[in-house]
């Protein structure tokens, strides 16, 4: 069976999450690796949220806002850029498979470019496989300072 | 009953153990399980209270199903040798174990562990346990006792355990090996005693002490982050977490730590001890004062942990002084 | 000509005799020569005891949540004058209710380093500019201070603070010549090398005490992220996934407000290079925004603001019409 890879989608509810729908009106049709949750702006989602999300068991985080410069509240996808830059970095720096996280701006008008946004992720994860070190694993295991690696 | 051993066979001894049980021996910062050598011979960092409450300890596992019932997990049966244990260490366990002897899963594991212990010399500036009373010597909380002096090692097994501990290689001691041993242990002890600052601690009133002013000044350079509680070998309290990804859920014990802003937080949201201080003071007046009263003896064995390793410089004497003096 | 303690001492005096503050946060001496205190100093007679400390590790701007309602001084090196500017910016504290005694810091030494290469120090001499004398049972030898510096000491840009009411007339410390360099070294590594360094490092030996995050002057939220149980973003047990979230949220809380004074590397009791991942966000906030925190009471903080050229060449659209597949 081949492996097929979940992806939390964060999507802003008056660009992204319109652009998905778009897709889905226009026939577009891309993997059904796509777990969508609905955000008022990208810049609500905060690095917990992704880490949650990854740690539950999700192969792969999407967050997708307005372009910048369209945003609904004005510039909260321009903070957000700010911050998921560093965020990226981060991951980045500690060896934690970066491609994991991805941010992306898709208007809602962009139906294609989200179904082709989703195509590619998809493919990148299954290329990169399964999300096995971050991710919270209930162990009935009691002594031992360290659960290790190998 | 005392055997001597040659230095040199060392080793064969770590193997005849080894062949025993899963061995373990000290690290820098922790107990490591052995391989083959040795590499650090004094006081880890971290106590082997962590084999007996570790870090992570599963009591249920529970899946969110209809009809589900928990399943019960207990720890694992493996017997265990934890090699070079230091007295205070050891004697920490016996101290924990007065308030655990219930705990199905502390008694399992200690029941499934032998301990040897290395009769130090102190030769660290930061212990003191001969001020909180114990003899390192008597072998207390051990099941064999060993002592280095001259290129040979004095075995002296303390419990029934402890006799199955000593290998073939060691032969019964000669009087004057004995001699030595009793000369080390009664030496050692010469001008080490117990410190003034308990008994006076013991007749104190409860309330005096509580109430005094000097918790503000001693408790101002507190950090309340946690080393203290994590790093000693007698402190005990845990918290119970519940662990769940999807359906599945795990329910586990873990070391909490009364220096943590939760730590007396109440269901309802109320905080008794919510300030630094109220914190500080409760970890202390534990250890010297509400433990001293139930069970007769400090809730402390002076390893010193505690005192170097304190980020803030925080110093266990200038507040047992505080407190017998109030 | 004054030694660097008698101006320390001196500028003490004449703060609580101008009754510049209500009271001094200084360092005195603990009851080990490797942890100095820091104390609240508000007499004349507890001035003798003000030094300036060798060791040192932990941030005096800590403690002014403890102090909040006083008029305080602080002895300000470059990172403790910093996190006092963030403080201010972040509306913690008042710029009046805060005098600042700029000091030319000397870097401070690590104690870590020291025991290592000469475990049984029983004193030190340190002139605070280039040399240091030790002392051993049975020697005593004349030592370079930047040998020993803390590796945040040793890779400090701002030694020398950039806001204070007055400053110590004192040489410090003369800014890194490469700053980054600890960082580029991990940033040069393989992926796989990297993931491999963060797991032995930090995951293997955090024992979840949060004294990096107590001794942190910048956090001071009142309800960590760590205590939240609805919903718990990360479980407090020493699980390696928990203990990477502890890690990486904690460090991205302190993007572009870190202000690189390693308090935190100073207080961990393992020694786990924690200023190491704040240090990587600093160097990304100067290098992309052009901000480092804590410089000027006038710019904005990092995330308080955006400019229209932010970098996005990570966004993955972007990355997309490149490969030319949109």
């Amino acid at each position: 069976m081949t492996f097929e890879p979940k992806i939390i989608a964060f999507l802003c509810n008056w660009c992204s999450y319109a652009g998905a729908d778009l897709a889905g009106v226009s026939r577009r049709a891309y993997p059904p690796s796509i777990r969508i949750v609905r955000v008022p702006c990208s810049s609500r989602v905060s690095p917990a949220m992704i880490f949650d999300a990854l740690k539950s068991g999700a192969d792969g985080v999407l967050v997708a806002g307005c372009h910048p410069g369209d945003c609904h509240y004005l510039t909260g996808n321009m903070f957000a850029r700010r911050r998921f830059y560093m965020l990226k970095k981060l991951l980045e720096f500690t060896g934690l498979e970066p491609e994991r996280v991805q941010f992306s701006w898709v208007s809602a008008s962009e139906g294609d470019v989200f179904a082709a946004i989703v195509k590619e992720f998809t493919i990148t994860l299954e290329k990169l496989g399964p999300n096995l070190n971050f991710r919270k694993i209930i162990k009935g295991e009691g002594f031992g300072f360290l659960c290790r690696k190998d | 009953m005392l055997y001597v051993l040659g230095r040199e066979k060392l080793d064969n001894w770590l193997a005849f153990l080894e062949k025993k049980a899963r061995l373990f021996v000290p690290g820098k910062e922790k107990f490591e399980p052995y391989q083959g050598n040795i590499t650090f011979e004094s006081k880890p960092l971290l106590s082997p209270k962590e084999f007996f409450l570790p870090p992570r300890e599963p009591m249920l596992s529970f899946e969110v199903t209809p009809g589900a019932f928990p399943e019960k997990l207990s720890p694992s049966p493996d017997e265990r040798i934890i090699f070079g244990v230091r007295a205070c260490d050891a004697y920490a366990l016996t101290l924990i174990k007065k308030v655990y002897q219930e705990d199905v899963f502390f008694s399992l594991r200690y029941k499934n562990t032998s301990l040897i212990g290395k009769a130090c010399l102190a030769e660290s500036t930061d212990c003191f346990c001969w001020a909180m009373g114990i003899d390192p010597f008597s072998g207390s909380g051990l099941d064999l006792l060993f002592l280095e002096k001259d290129e040979k090692l004095l075995l002296k097994p303390i419990t029934e355990k402890g006799k199955t501990l000593v290998p073939v290689e060691a032969k019964e001691a000669l009087p004057e090996d004995k001699a030595l041993f009793n000369e080390i242990a009664k030496n050692f002890l010469k001008n080490k005693n117990p410190s003034p600052s308990l008994l006076r601690l013991k007749e104190k009133d409860l309330m005096t002490i509580y109430n005094a002013s000097f918790w503000e000044k001693l408790s101002f350079a507190c950090l309340n982050c946690g080393i203290c509680t994590f790093l000693c070998p007698t402190c005990y309290c845990f918290d119970v977490h519940d662990e769940v990804v999807g359906e599945k859920g795990l329910r586990i014990r873990v070391p909490d730590s009364c220096m943590f802003l939760l730590y007396t937080q109440h269901a309802s949201g109320h905080n008794p001890r919510r300030s630094p201080l109220a914190r500080f003071r409760n970890r202390f007046m534990h250890k010297f004062k509400y433990f001293l009263d139930e069970y007769g003896e400090p809730l402390c064995v002076g390893c010193g942990r505690c005192n170097t390793n304190c980020p803030a410089g925080i110093n266990l004497w200038e507040i047992i002084q505080a407190m017998g003096e109030v | 000509m004054a030694s660097f303690a008698e101006k320390i001492k001196e500028a003490a005096k004449n703060v609580l005799k101008e009754g510049l503050a209500s009271g001094i946060l200084a360092y005195t001496k603990g009851q080990d020569i490797f942890c100095e205190r820091i104390t609240f100093v508000s007499t004349k007679d507890e001035i003798s005891k003000i030094i300036w400390p060798s060791f040192g590790g932990l941030n005096p701007a800590n403690y002014l949540k403890k102090l909040k309602g006083k008029k305080l001084a602080l002895f300000a090196p470059g990172c403790v004058a910093r996190a006092v500017v963030v403080l201010i910016k972040e509306g913690q504290i008042k710029r009046e209710d805060v005098f600042l005694i700029g000091v030319p810091c000397p870097g401070m030494l690590d104690p870590k380093k020291l025991k290592n290469s000469f475990p049984q120090i029983i004193a030190i001499e340190d002139d605070f500019k280039e040399n240091l004398t030790i002392k051993t049972p049975s020697t005593s030898k004349n030592l370079k201070r930047i040998d020993f510096l803390r590796d945040t000491c040793l890779y400090c840009k701002y030694p020398l603070p950039e806001t204070y009411n007055i400053l110590l007339p004192a040489e410090g410390k003369r800014p890194a010549k490469d700053p980054y360099a600890l960082v580029e070294q991990i940033e040069g590594l393989d992926i796989s090398l990297r993931s491999k360094w963060f797991w032995d490092q930090f995951l293997s030996r955090c024992i979840r005490c949060y004294a990096c995050r107590n001794a942190c002057p910048l956090c001071y939220c009142d309800f960590c992220f760590v205590d939240e149980t609805r919903p718990a973003w990360i479980g407090k047990s020493r699980d390696p996934i928990d203990v990477a979230l502890y890690h990486l949220v904690r460090a991205y809380h302190l993007a572009g407000r870190c202000v690189e004074c390693g308090a935190c590397q100073a207080a961990c009791p393992f020694d786990i290079p924690v200023a190491l991942l704040t240090k990587k966000l600093g160097k990304e906030a100067l290098h992309a925004f052009g901000y480092e925190a804590g410089l000027s009471l006038e710019e904005p903080l990092l995330f308080n603001t955006f400019h229209e050229n932010d970098p996005e060449d990570f966004i993955f659209t972007h990355k997309l019409k490149e490969q030319g597949k949109i």
